[in-house]
């Protein structure tokens, strides 16, 4: 009868490991390494802008080109990061009406 | 522990080796050869890869001469679904897409001659459009689209050219509606989008058609790509002097301008009344697009060129120069389709 509480406690720990891995489970991870990954394509590509716009004010970028595709890819991102947004807010709405 | 591979360590493995080296130790000595062996493999690669690299670290000419000129080659139309391309292509050449059905995107953007016509576009009730008419023709490399620039995107430009009181004198809702009630055209935008006409896969097809109007081929771009004998020495004068005078300044880039916006009569008047501030045009195909400037004052790129000169750049050209520059002009002419573009035959 000594065997009772250890074949008691089996159960209870795997429920409760069950428990705390259905909380660990976090739907929103995705999306975070989403935003942050298009916020560092946005920095990135921030930096390039500055560094042409530098260089043609120093007179030596061959022409506008490069800003202007810089300017099209900063709208680009920003749109994205704004539908990211968008569904993180839907998300966090959700959590918490759940 | 985790070493780092340099020169340094591996003579320093080798000089180890070497000292470790003796009839006493042959195991030992065998062993430790194995570094030496790897750092000469490393070695052996990193040289042969620098060998197989060597030619192509040697600039050609095509490609030095394309890095170093304001004008870049017109790339090749971007790749399309065929099935989309050929709705927007039918869509472009459709009637239904004005109210009363007598005009299409082609009525005034021919595809068989410069994208455009030859003048001021007509209006249903005969009289000329404010603008002159843009080619269509490499339209999706400008920055902005229209002589105002007003527009960043093909799908809202081509919505507000479908609702121009003056021409089209529709709406995207009604278009639809015609389009929908065609079997036939329902049949095509579900085998290319899956679903009936709405207005998205609508201007998508419009604007992928117009993504694929782009005229490479010219023979400045061949130039560019290396090939010495595509310009006269006159045409290479001209461009020299394109470049020395200043109109590069604004006229560069893929499209030979429409990259930027600028002030019209810095200097002298040019065109008078508004825009005073237009998007630089580009100057791909101009010999091609007469008459010239958004109000179509200039009948003749010699005539243009002269205005420019004096308005913009605050220079008197004279005949040869002027002969000159036309001539360059001349080479920025392309294909499409693999046929040269031409002159609007009006």
């Amino acid at each position: 009868m000594r065997v009772t509480p250890g074949v008691a406690i089996v159960p209870i720990l795997v429920l409760l490991l069950t428990w705390l891995s259905l909380r660990a489970i976090d739907p929103g991870a995705e999306l975070f390494d989403i935003a942050v990954g298009e916020l560092d394509r946005f920095s990135t590509l921030e930096n390039a802008l500055y560094r042409d716009v530098f260089t043609a004010r120093a007179g030596t970028l061959r022409n506008y080109d490069p800003l202007v595709r810089e300017i099209n890819a900063l709208h680009d991102s920003l749109a994205r990061l704004r539908e990211t947004a968008a569904i993180d807010s839907e998300t966090t709405a959700l959590s918490i009406s759940l | 522990m985790t070493r780092l591979w340099s020169p340094a360590s591996c003579r320093r493995q080798h000089l180890e080796i070497a000292s470790a080296r003796g009839p006493a130790v042959p195991a030992v000595s065998r062993a430790r050869r194995r570094p030496l062996w790897i750092c000469l493999a490393l070695l052996l690669v990193l040289a042969s890869g620098a060998a197989a690299q060597a030619p192509d670290s040697e600039p050609s000419a095509a490609k030095s001469l394309a890095d170093q000129e304001p004008i870049t080659p017109i790339p090749p139309p971007p790749a399309a679904e065929p099935q989309k391309l050929a709705l927007g292509e039918r869509l472009f050449g459709d009637h239904r897409l004005s109210a009363d059905g007598k005009l299409a995107c082609s009525s005034c953007h021919d595809l068989r001659t410069n994208g455009a016509s030859g003048g001021q576009a007509v209006a249903h009730d005969g009289s000329k459009s404010p603008f002159d008419t843009l080619t269509v023709f490499n339209a999706a490399l400008n920055f902005r689209l229209n002589w105002e620039g007003n527009f960043w995107d093909l799908g809202a430009h081509m919505e507000s050219s479908l609702e121009n009181p003056v021409n089209m004198r529709t709406s995207v809702d009604e278009v639809l509606r015609k389009l929908n009630a065609d079997p036939q055209m329902v049949q095509q935008f579900r085998a290319a989008y899956g679903r009936a006409p709405d207005r998205t896969s609508f201007l998508d097809a419009l604007a992928t058609f117009e993504r694929s109007l782009l005229t490479p081929g010219s023979r400045f771009d061949r130039w560019l790509g290396g090939d010495a004998s595509a310009l006269s020495p006159q045409e290479l004068g001209g461009y020299q002097l394109f470049k020395s005078l200043g109109c590069s300044s604004c006229h560069q880039g893929v499209n030979v301008g429409g990259n930027l916006f600028e002030r019209q009569g810095v200097f002298r008047p040019l065109v008078p009344g508004k825009p005073e501030i237009v998007r630089v045009p580009s100057l791909r195909n101009v010999a091609t697009t007469a008459p010239y400037f958004h109000d179509g004052s200039a009948p003749t790129l010699e005539e243009a060129v002269r205005k420019m000169a004096a308005a913009q750049l605050d220079r008197t050209l004279t005949d040869q120069q002027v002969d000159s520059l036309v001539a360059f002009l001349k080479t920025l002419t392309g294909t499409y389709r693999g046929v040269a573009v031409v002159g609007a035959s009006q």
